[in-house]
């Protein structure tokens, strides 16, 4: 067997057992070890296995991790996101589908001191769903709207998929974070979109909402202070280069509990419970990382991605072509597959097979992003939904399988954009940078 | 039984003590780094050593947090299947991804001696803060060795058939 | 039998290292009439740069490029070739550097890369000081600037002229000068064009203040696997000449760098004997010391200094 057909096995195999319910970690690891016993010998698979545990857990580059997860965490914990959905309430009270619009709105603004999407998801579900509900919402709606909304989370800046897509394909954060703002934006106002057509053209799904006086929406734009206070010392930090990425981590993590503190807002014990759930969640990542580290020594060594690359060329496929089959490779694994495994695995084979063909890797990552935020809201395995649903028992899967359906529309909508005017993710690095 | 369950609260409190320690790192990393930034800006002499400091607290706070994530089975899988088996079946693929992570993490552990013990012979030091690095590979290996401990016990635990904890949705996408 | 050789690199496929290595690829294979080749992953693609003398240690790899400074306390020795201002009396040029590096390895060095065999070693053009404000025209012009800096020798040295030492990554560099967050850099020229320093800074200092070492080492019990044939061509190809070849590859790299600078209208200060000698002296206690801890360890630090200086 010629190494690049070794490399294809492994991988097969690799997602024959991640179906067998091997933990995802677990599954990347065991492919890299076998797959280095197969191509050298013991000694070295146990080698790369071995530094690769002690070198990931201790990149200071991979430390933004977990103090953007504390950050979101704590955030969330002193209760930063209620306040952003309440204001965010009344300035688009009156609006078909309001509170689901408000929802939308809030979770992209969530999205900007948050890095994940799960826990967007999370946080926005116990805020907004039980508010649509007592307004008599269809709650396949209210939770497809959070589901939406909360995968803003990984595109809007800061994003963990972004942090690890830069360690992968040696890109800068920075300017990664600046390409994903102008995307996260316009895809936060086209989830918008879906929500107020649904809203206008279902009547059932969401009864009208009593509209506020101008005062009372401009009051009640002033509540949110603080989170405009913490995003621009921390994203904005980082946009005019005051502080790194990982400053920019730390100081949003310490700004938030600083604020909740002194808002009274932020107990002990919440404080607590935010950095259990960081390290425990930061840890779940760390592990999946050694995992594909370990796995993508060995794809390399196959020279997989050469094999793919030569395939391409010699089927003559045009570069627009083969960008359109890597997507829809992406959305059909997304549809099974978990986010930040699935980055880790195809990044190192895809990247040079897209930079191959003239395609900026700055570019890509938002593609990239993009793909994965679909699959976290893509049914039959969609870690958004799940998450909702693990929040509200009494909310119906079903019902929410179907109530995404139409917010699908979105993120296609925005990777053709992005297609047709590649400068809506390279424009802002541009002009920083 | 009753013994079983003994064990698995001590060893429950005792692997909550470490990711506490885990909680602690994670700490003193974002004080740090917030203390840099701070005496760079206000005094122009930053933190001689906070990016090792950094590196060292992440090392901490992963190694000691995951005897308590594997306990709880708590890393990401994939249970798309759940829903086509019978509950015998699932239990069965469950017991084999048991057996699996224990397998994984004792080559972990085991892969690991050989460059712990290099770093120790060779004298490896951490830059700017002077550090001996063998102390960092004796905490990684520490947590892990921790971890197969738990991944074992998972494994009899598993095989005793007990009710687990449900695996939690903590992660972050 | 046909061998090929895995080839690790941590560096860029577009930097120096690479163009030598398929080069000494290309010959290896004419020479050996096919029967070694090279297979070379750039990019840190087998692993992160402090792992290199690891992989071929532990042979995922059977060759690699080494960056000293990398692992910091693993070859002490070799590490004083980077001491501030100290070079053969020969000149700082790569080429004498590094011959002359790769001429002390066997007595000197090689202890300190067992397990290996050095085919050959190579040290930088030093790097030199790039301001944004100030002239630099004396070593009291140094006090109180804020410098990018990486690694503890250049540390020490910063802070024995008064300066204030601040780590910024590479690519962070040009933005964080911009933005006033630091005053000053060190880079070599040759670098100072991938990373934008030209429209940015506005004088360099010459001379350079201090190297960095590489080694290209090689397992050696895949050595001894080879033929007698393959093994001979080896030792032809590599050694103090290539060392030297490779060096001119490097100065070649630093001449068009410091042009690109003064395209860019950077002003290149040259510092007089005086203040030269100035700088010298505040490096005194560090460099002694620095070599004095080799000694005591039992290692031939001082004996490896003066021949190396000579
Ligand atoms: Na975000
Ligand atoms: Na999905």
């Amino acid at each position: 067997m010629t190494p690049a057909f070794l490399g294809l096995f492994v991988v097969l195999s690799l997602f024959a057992i991640l179906f067998c319910r091997i933990p995802v970690w677990v599954a990347l690891t065991l492919c890299g070890i076998v797959g280095n016993v197969l191509l050298s010998r013991l000694s070295v698979a146990s080698a790369v296995a071995g530094t690769t545990a002690f070198d990931t857990a201790s990149s200071y580059g991979l430390s933004v991790i977990p103090l953007f997860i504390l950050m979101g965490e704590v955030a969330s914990g002193s209760r930063l996101s209620a306040e952003l959905f309440k204001a965010a309430r009344v300035v688009l009270s009156g609006l078909p589908g309001g509170l689901a619009v408000a929802t939308i709105g809030a979770s992209g603004a969530f999205g900007a001191v948050c890095g994940s999407s799960v826990a967007t998801a999370a946080t926005m579900t116990r805020i907004s769903v039980p508010e649509m509900r007592a307004a008599g919402y269809d709650d396949g709606f209210s939770g497809a709207s959070v589901a939406a909304g909360g995968s803003l989370g990984i595109l809007i800046p800061p994003s963990i998929i972004l942090v690890i897509y830069a360690a992968i394909a040696e890109q800068s954060v920075p300017k990664l974070f600046a390409a994903a703002l102008i995307p996260g934006i316009v895809l936060m106002l086209l989830y918008i979109l879906v929500a107020l057509v649904i809203a206008s053209r279902l009547p059932g799904k969401a009864p009208a909402d009593p509209s506020a006086s101008i005062k009372q929406r401009l009051l009640a734009l002033k509540e949110p202070w603080q989170f405009i206070v913490l995003f621009t010392c921390t994203i904005g930090g980082i946009y005019a280069g005051v502080f790194s990425p990982n400053e920019a981590a730390a100081i949003g993590a310490f700004g938030a509990i600083l604020l909740g503190w002194l808002g009274r807002r932020l107990t002990w014990a919440s404080l607590a419970h935010a950095v259990k759930v960081s390290v425990v969640s930061s840890c779940v990542l760390f592990i999946i990382i050694i995992g594909a580290t370990i796995f993508a020594n060995f794809v390399v060594q196959t020279k997989l991605p050469d094999l793919l690359l030569s395939g391409a060329h010699s089927l003559g496929l045009a570069p627009a072509a083969v960008m359109v089959l890597i997507v829809i490779i992406y959305v059909i694994m997304g549809c099974f597959l978990e986010g930040i495994g699935m980055v880790l695995i195809t990044v190192p084979v895809f990247l040079p097979v897209v930079v191959g063909f003239g395609y900026d890797p700055i570019w890509f990552s938002i593609i990239v992003v993009i793909v994965v935020e679909l699959g976290l809201i893509h049914p039959p395995v969609g870690m958004n939904l799940f998450i909702i649903q693990a929040q509200m028992p009494s909310l119906n899967i079903k019902q929410l399988y179907v109530g995404i359906l139409p917010f699908l529309i979105a993120p296609f909508a925005l990777i053709l954009l992005l297609f047709a005017f590649p400068g809506l993710a390279l424009w802002l690095p541009s002009i920083l940078y | 039984m009753h013994s079983l369950s003994r064990l698995a609260s001590t060893l429950d409190r005792y692997f909550r003590w470490l990711s506490l320690a885990a909680g602690a790192a994670l700490i003193v990393m974002m004080l740090v780094t917030v203390a840099d930034v701070f005496m760079r800006y206000v005094f122009n002499s930053p933190v001689r050593g906070s990016y090792e400091l950094v590196e060292i607290c992440l090392l901490i706070s992963v190694f000691f947090a995951l005897p308590q994530v594997i306990a709880n089975s708590q890393e990401i899988v994939i249970d798309l299947i759940d829903g086509l088996m019978s509950p015998g079946a699932v239990n069965a693929l469950k017991s084999i991804a048991a057996f699996a992570t224990a397998a994984v993490l004792l080559f972990l552990l085991w892969s690991m001696l050989q460059p712990a013990t290099e770093a120790y012979s060779y004298g490896d030091v951490k830059l700017e803060l002077d550090f001996p690095v063998w102390i960092l590979w004796s905490l990684a290996l520490f947590g892990l060795a921790n971890s197969v401990i738990a991944s074992l016990f998972v494994l009899s635990v598993r095989h005793s058939d007990d009710p687990r904890h449900p695996p939690s949705q903590d992660h972050a996408e | 039998a046909q061998t090929t050789l895995k080839v690790s690199s941590y560096l860029p496929p577009n930097h120096t290292w690479q163009k030598a290595l398929v080069q000494w690829g290309e010959e290896l294979k004419a020479k050996t009439g096919g029967e070694v080749s090279l297979e070379i992953y750039p990019a840190a693609q087998l692993g992160p740069v402090n792992r290199q003398f690891d992989l071929v240690k532990t042979g995922v790899a059977d060759v690699a490029v080494i960056l000293h400074s990398a692992t910091p306390g693993r070859f002490p020795v070799t590490e004083l070739a980077g001491l501030p201002l100290s070079y053969p009396s020969a000149g700082q040029t790569s080429e004498i550097t590094s011959r002359r590096l790769t001429e002390l390895a066997p007595q000197y060095l090689a202890a300190e890369h067992a397990g290996t065999k050095i085919l050959w070693m190579a040290v930088t053009p030093p790097l030199k000081l790039h301001t944004t404000s100030v002239a630099v025209t004396s070593i009291d012009k140094v006090k109180g600037l804020r410098v990018r800096y990486a690694g503890k020798v250049f540390q020490q040295m910063l802070e024995a002229f008064g300066a204030a030492p601040l780590p910024v990554s590479p690519g962070e560099t040009a933005d964080s000068l911009s933005k006033g967050i630091i005053d000053a850099t060190t880079f070599p020229y040759e670098a100072t064009k991938s990373f934008n320093l030209g429209p940015i800074v506005k004088h360099s200092m010459e001379p350079g203040l201090a190297s960095n070492s590489f080694a290209l080492v090689m397992n050696q019990s895949v050595f001894d696997g080879l033929s007698e044939k393959s093994r001979k061509v080896i030792e032809e190809t590599t050694g103090p000449q290539r060392a030297g070849d490779f060096g001119k590859m490097w100065d070649a790299g630093e001449a068009e760098g410091r042009a690109y600078m003064i395209e860019n209208k950077v002003s290149i200060e040259t510092l007089s004997d005086t203040e030269l000698a100035r700088f010298k002296k505040a490096l005194e206690p560090v460099n002694a010391a620095a070599i004095a801890q080799i000694d005591q360890s039992g290692k031939p630090g001082s004996a490896f200094v003066a021949a190396y200086t000579k």
